[in-house]
Parts: structure tokens; sequence; C-alpha cells
């Protein structure tokens, strides 16, 4: 008998065509990870709510669902409270107390927990997650990746069988994410504690899990371990392919080639190769070392990118920035430099508090240094008077899109930035007339179907959709942007690269802060890192990347050593495969 | 956006302090009783004590930033003296004529007190609040109402994260040049009612997830118990018995009359009577003790620091 069984489970909305659970049918055994994957608004979240009943939304359903063999309909709230744990996808709004020890106390104080055994549960849960230090803090004060590992410590705190997790990391920067989900990890192998984990960023947790299931339009179209269902997902031309760890979407890329899907079955080399196909970094050297043995392989070094312009095309320029935010506060920006020139797609990566946000905010007039120089489009940043700057020269998309939503629905919302500038200001003159404009900006960014539906029913991808649309309505010469693939999965990713790729050809400059080191290696013509307050270091990606190793993606890290200067999968695998192609 | 971020002396609310020690009860018992005093007294004297009391416990709550509420303090008390003789016209000193209606050094002084009171009442809430944090009073009124103390805890906690939501939007809206346009009343009442709406929504979104994640954690399952301990030690049961004997003796003279002034028709200062003095003493011993005791112990501490 299984901890948890799901039979034959089907779920429709009311009033929807199709269901959003088609006859999910899935184990859990005590003590296993079981990592359940699939691209945004595949039905994951609908079926980890059926696994609570306080939580399981309303609609037409059949199926069975069983704690230890009892139907859960049997189990009562007590126990189910108890016994299941839930950690949702935000950080902030799942938290009800004010301070830390409280938050974890909270479930305990639910069930009529004694106090010395109350106290007893909470000491030992922070000291176990090491959240000691911010016990006595008021809940406010923490950062999301903080406030994560507490919302997992308020669910450890009840001491569950079983450990929902509905994509905790992906509100998350990488960094905090893999430190999340290293946690969860953590407690599945040294607590035993049984983890279902939804997720449609899989580079970490793919490779953690005992078994995976991926699920498709409410159907699981792969189960069996990581490997087995990299192999199903495959066959079956799956588009979440692409979310796979990097080694193992080279690993197929190069042994299964394009036609491998009908005979990857059959291929030796996944069923008798020497090694088996790689999850992680490590194991994905190996494997390439061995390849690189007995294939030819093409050893070729990619030409790095041209040099940069000439200073007359620099579009934005900042110089020896100082910023702090109190007066006894530290700086934030400690003699920032940075130019931009015309057409560039430059990433500002580093860690996390490095200043990133700060900089692309100072750079547009939002934060005021107080020491530095910063010119946008041959001007400095004082003789852009009112708002002016924003109307057709730069704009700021914040990192949570939904801060730019006032209205009541898409359209509104697209109308709203047309309200354009008063007589005299702007950088350049409005194109196009107004409704022109504005069905241009929803038709490229894929906004047909949503104009009446309002913003924030809309799912992650579509909402930073129409953040992009409102912000193209202004026109921008620079855009910069906080972030833009956090929360998105690589097929929403692929749908940002084209339509920023569509925007530099007509001559738009983008500035992005990121940590998508994978995103910014195929996309960005120069990267820079921000580290304690400065521009350490400034080039083209092919170089930055692979003289890095902390900062490189998993393609370039993989490969070094075997191949000169690889930094995407598709590089690696078209010279594993020995031809030409770029 | 700066305030987020926790400042390098750790928790980022609370300073060490006598009164955040006791049991949440005697702690609430003193805010009561000060208030409670402070309105009830009259006469410069005892206003003088009421406020500096409270001026002097809220520096030594928040320390240097304090000084910012104190001085705002300042204006609010002149606007609150020069309105009051427009209201009250009662006095025999008339300093000037006002539409008919005589403008009394009277009714002046009588505004300042009730100033000096306004003014005192507002500071000792403003320790209030950081001293009954949300969770003592949840932890003090938990047993009573439960349900209650729950929702006070959660709309405290709710006012912070929806000032900062407010001010990310705005600077969100501002990078796409939504910034309020000029001083005028119609752009600002525009931009605040967008500011609204959008915070509105926030809050439905976010009141959604908090209660899904207050109901799988077996909110409203069964009766509930309290979490938090705060126990005594003789130190705190000496402040608190202190506390106790200074409050009664206040109370008792306020009571009987010692600390009543006269202004009209005219200002009457009353004579230091012994029991004047005797309420003046133990009402500034009161009051006072509390912001006493840090003061007694950042110097203590600095004494202890100068010897490592």
């Amino acid at each position: 008998m299984a901890l948890l069984d799901i039979e034959d489970l089907t779920f429709v909305y009311p009033g929807a065509a199709r269901p959003a659970l088609d006859r999910v049918s899935l184990h859990v055994e005590a003590g296993s990870f079981l990592c359940l994957c699939g691209l945004s608004g595949s039905g994951k979240t609908t079926l980890l709510r059926h696994l609570k009943g306080t939580l399981a939304p309303h609609g037409q359903r059949s199926g069975r669902v069983l704690l230890e063999g009892r139907p859960l309909e049997e189990v009562s709230a007590v126990e189910q409270a108890r016994r299941i744990g839930f950690v949702m996808q935000d950080p902030t709004d799942q938290i009800v107390a004010d301070r830390m020890d409280h938050e974890l106390a909270f479930g305990l104080e639910n069930l009529g927990c004694d106090p010395r055994t109350m106290a007893q549960r909470v000491a030992e849960t922070a000291a176990w997650l090491g959240l000691e230090p911010w016990l006595h803090w008021p809940t406010n004060a923490l950062s999301g990746g903080q406030k994560q590992r507490m919302n997992l410590a308020a669910a450890l705190a009840l001491q569950p069988a079983l450990l929902v997790l509905d994509e905790p990391a992906s509100a998350l920067d990488p960094l905090a994410a893999a430190d999340f989900l290293t946690t969860v990890r953590k407690a599945n192998r040294e607590l035993g504690m049984t983890v279902l984990l939804a997720e449609h960023r899989l580079e970490e947790a793919y490779a953690e899990a005992d078994q995976v299931v991926a699920l498709e339009a409410g159907r699981i179209v792969a189960a069996g371990t990581p490997r087995e269902a990299a192999r199903s997902l495959r066959r079956a031309g799956s588009g979440l392919v692409r979310s796979l760890p990097a080694p193992l979407r080279i690993y197929q890329g190069v042994e299964q080639g394009d036609a491998g899907c009908a005979s990857a079955g059959d291929d030796p080399a996944v069923t008798a190769g020497p090694l088996l196909p790689p999850l992680t970094v490590g194991e994905g050297r190996r494997w390439l070392c061995s390849y690189a043995q007995s294939h030819a392989v093409a050893r070729r070094a990619f030409p790095d990118e041209p040099p940069a312009p000439s200073p007359e095309a620099i579009v934005l320029r900042a110089q020896d920035l100082w910023l702090r935010y109190e007066r006894d506060g530290t700086d934030v920006l400690r003699g920032a430099s940075l130019a931009v020139p015309h057409g560039a797609v430059l990433a500002l990566m580093g860690g996390n508090g490095a200043g990133k946000s700060t900089l692309l905010r100072a750079l547009c007039g939002l934060e005021r240094p107080y020491r530095g120089r910063i010119e946008a489009l041959g001007r400095p940043l004082r003789a852009w008077k009112g708002q002016s700057l924003f109307h057709g020269g730069v704009a700021l998309l914040p990192q949570d899109p939904r801060e730019l939503f006032v209205e009541d629905t898409v359209a509104a919302e697209l109308e709203e930035m047309l309200a354009g500038p008063r007589d005299g200001e702007g950088a350049s003159a409005t194109p196009f007339p107004p409704t022109e404009r504005l069905a241009e900006a929803a038709a490229l960014c894929g906004l047909d179907g949503l104009l009446d539906r309002h913003p924030f029913d809309l799912s992650c991808g579509e909402q930073q959709r129409v953040a992009l649309a409102k912000v193209l309505l202004l026109d921008p010469q620079v855009l910069l942007l906080d972030e833009p693939t956090r929360g998105l999965d690589a097929l929403r990713k692929d749908e940002l690269a084209a339509l920023l790729g569509h925007l530099v050809a007509r001559g738009v400059t983008v500035v992005m802060a990121s940590h998508d080191t994978e995103f910014c290696a195929q996309h960005a013509t120069q990267v820079a890192l921000l580290f304690d307050g400065a521009i350490a270091a400034i080039g083209a990606p092919r170089r930055f990347f692979s003289e890095s190793l902390f900062y490189a993606p998993a393609a370039s890290r993989m490969s070094r050593g075997t191949l000169p200067n690889a930094i995407t999968p598709q590089e690696v695998v078209a010279l594993c495969r020995g031809s030409d192609a770029e | 956006m700066g305030q987020a971020k926790p400042s390098a002396s750790g928790i980022p609310a609370g300073r060490p302090c006598a009164l955040g020690r006791l049991h949440p009860a005697v702690a609430l018992g003193f805010f009561a009783a000060a208030i409670a005093m402070t309105i009830l007294v009259q006469g410069p004297l005892f206003s003088a004590v009421a406020l500096g009391a409270a001026a002097a416990l809220y520096r030594s709550l928040r320390g240097r930033g304090a000084w910012r509420l104190i001085a705002a303090m300042a204006p609010l008390m002149a606007l609150l003296t020069l309105v009051n003789p427009l209201f009250n016209t009662a006095g025999d000193t008339v300093l000037l004529t006002w539409l008919g209606h005589p403008y009394t050094l009277e009714a002046l002084a009588a505004g300042l007190q009730t100033a000096a009171m306004f003014a005192a009442v507002l500071l000792w809430f403003a320790s209030f609040n950081r001293v009954l944090t949300a969770d003592k009073l949840t932890y003090l009124f938990g047993g009573a109402a439960p349900a209650l103390s729950l929702v006070l805890t959660m709309t405290l906690r709710l006012v912070p994260t929806y000032q900062r939501k407010a001010a990310q939007i705005a600077t969100a809206r501002a990078g796409v040049g939504k910034a309020p346009r000029g001083n005028g009343l119609r752009a600002g009442l525009r931009h605040g009612t967008q500011l609204l709406s959008a915070l509105g929504t926030w809050a439905t979104e976010g009141a959604v997830t908090t209660a899904d994640s207050m109901a799988s954690r077996g909110y409203g399952c069964g009766p509930r118990t309290r979490y938090g301990r705060y126990p005594m030690g003789r130190g705190e049961g000496a402040v608190a018995v202190a506390l106790v004997v200074l409050g009664t003796a206040a109370l008792a003279a306020i009571l009987a009359g010692g600390a009543s002034a006269q202004f009209f028709p005219q200002v009457a200062l009353a004579p230091l009577t012994p029991l004047r003095a005797l309420g003046l003493v133990a009402l500034a011993g009161f009051l006072g003790l509390p912001a006493l005791l840090d003061a007694w112990e950042e110097v203590a501490w600095r004494c202890s620091t100068s010897r490592i």
C-alpha cells in the first residue's frame, strides 16, 4: 500500500470544454521524492489541490484519492492538516503571522498542541532549517528565499507524512531556488519526508527526484525514473523536452539526433552504453569526455563576437554612480560605470542584492545616485523634464509585471498607455495613429485572444506579454528589463526571446538584469557582472561565459576541457555531431 | 525601498526595552494607566510631565528615528493651541476681536493644555505599537477571542505590506512614465485612485492565498492553543511592583483633585500643596520609570563595553 494513491482522477472545471485532469493515476511510496513536471497550465496545481480536502477546486470530478488506502474524504480535516503539508508558490501571501516563530507555531496552535510540545517543535524545526537568526524577525523583513524556507518550516513543524510543494521556487531567483530545493531534498533524504513537488523549471529538481511524472494538458505523458521519463518525453515529441536539464538535452541531441525519436528505444547507446544518460553537469562532463574519445568531435572554436561599436553609438551611459538608500546604510552602488551601445542586448548579472535592480532604476531616474552622471540618448538625465524620458526614450519593465496593472481588462491596460505626453514632451513623435499602434503592439506580443480578460487572471507568461505590450506602446529606444525570465517555462522563454529579437531588429536597445545564464548566453550581445556595487567584468557572452566558472551556463561548464568555447546546448550538439551548423 | 532591509543592529523593529521584557499584561496595564492619567491631569506642570515622559519613552524605544515624530508634535500643538480660541470665547483677557468674537488668552492657555494632552496621547500610542507587538496582543486576547486576535494580527501585518506594495507599484508605474504628473489635485486624485484599485486587486489575490494557507494548516478545525512564553524574573517582578505602587499613588492623587487646574474666567495657578506635590512626584515616577530604566541600562551597557 502506497502512502498516496491517485486512481483515475478526472476533473472538469465548471463550464470548461475539456477536462483539466484526464484519468490521472499515480502512486507515491512513503519516503520517495516525486517531481511532477509540466508547462504552465498543464494541470499541476489542479492535481495537487486535490490532495487536500480544503483546497480541492469545485467542479465535476471522478476517480479517487487515497491516503494510506483510505479515501481522502474519510480522513478528518484535523488529520489532513497534520499529515499533509502544503507549500504554495507565492512566498508572501502564504504568511499569516507577523513574526517568524509565530508563523512556525500557527499550525500547531490550530491543532490545539500543548505549549511545551509547541515550543519544542518550533525550536527543532527552526534549528534544523537554520532559521534561528531570523526567529524573532517580523515576517515582512525577510527576503523571498527566507520567507519560502519559513513556509517550508511551518509545514514541517506539523511533522507531516506527505509534503506537497506547488512550484515553490518559481518566484525565487535561481540561487535561492537551488537553496530551497536542496533543503527539500535534505528533508526527503534525512527525515524520510515523502515529497511531491510540482515544477516547470527542471534544472535542479529533475535530477534530484526519484520519480518523475510529466503532465501535458491534464494527461500523464511520461512517468518513471528521471532517465526513463526523459526518454519517453523525447519519444513522444513533447514540448517538455526543452525544459529538461541541459546535460540531458545535449545527450539526447547528440545520441539520438533529430531523427532519433522513432528508434530511441533501440539505440544501443541508450540501452547498453557505457554511461547512463547524464542528469547533472558532472555526469555530463564524464559522458562528453568518453563520447569525444570514441567519436569524431569537431573541436573547433567559435569566433568571438565583433568588437564593441564606436563611442558615438552609446545610447545609455552611466559614470561613477554611488547610491545608498539610508543615510547610515551601506552603499548599494559604489562607482558603477556602464556604457550601452545602440542595438545591444546587454545582460546584467550578479548575485542577490548586488544592486542590479537598483542600477536599472537609477538608469531611468527612478533612484537618485548621490554621485555620478547618467546620460540617456545623448542628454544628461536631468535634462529630461517631467515624464519626457519615458515617451519614446527609456522604459523599465519591473520584475513582477503585475505591478504595472491598474485596469480591469487587458484592452484598458493598453489604452491607458496611449494617453500620450503633453505638447513638447517626449523624445520622438508618435509614428502611427493610436488605434493602429495598439493593434500592432497587441499582435506583436500575441495578446489577440486576451484583450477582454482581467490581467490578474492571466498566466505568468501572458501577464509579462501584456506588460511588455504596455511598455512598447511608449515606443522606447532603450528597454530596461528586470529579471524577464523569472517564473517562465522554457516555451515562454523562447517566445520572449523571439519578441526581443524582433525589437532589436527594429533598433531597440535592451538592458536586462538576469540570473538566467542560459538565456543570456543565447540572446545577449554583451554581459556585465555587477559585484560590490560596480561593474567587475564586461564582455561578449562567449568570452565572458567561457572564462567564468560560477556564472557559466550548464552547457559551457559541461563542455569545457573537451570543446573550446561552446556555451549553448545547440553549439555542443553541433560540434559533437561534427556538423558545421552554427 | 530601503526600509525592507533590516539594519545592521539585528532585529529590525525591536530595541531592547524594559517594558518589552515585562509580561504583556503588565505593559498593557501601563499604557492604559498612562493614557488615562494623561487625559485626566490638568495644569502646566502635570501636562509637561506627561508630555515629557511620553516623548522620553518613545525616544528610548525608537532611538534617533524618534525625533521625526516628536518634532512633528510642535506644529500640531501650535495649530491646536491657536485654533482653540476660535471656538472657545470664554475668558477675561481679550487679545483681539475676530469677526466680533473675542480671542482670549485663557482660551489660548486651555488650548495649549489640550494640545499637550493630545500630543502626549499620540506619543503613548506610538510607543504602545512598539512594545505591544501583534504577537503580544494575540497572546493577551488569544484566549478570550481567538478569531478576533488573529484578524487583528493579520490586519496589523497587512498595513506595512500594502504600504510597501503601494510604493512598488508607484515606482513600477513611474518607470513607464506614469508618475503623478504635476501637483494638481486632479492628477493626484487620479493617480491615487489607480493605485488604490491596483492595491485592491493585489489584496484580493493575496487574501485567497492566505485563506488557503490557513485552511491547509488546520485553521478552524477545533480549539486553538496559544504560542508564546513571557516568563518574568525577579528584576521584572520588582519593576512591575514599582509600577503598580507609583501608579496607584499617582492615580489616587489625581482622583483626589491633586491635578486640577483653572483656566476660566482667568488662569489661576494652584499652589503646590502636599497632595499636588505627591501627585506630581508619583506621576513623574510612574510615567518616567520605563524610560529611566532604559537609560540606566544604556549607561550600564556603555560602562561594560568600555571595559572590553
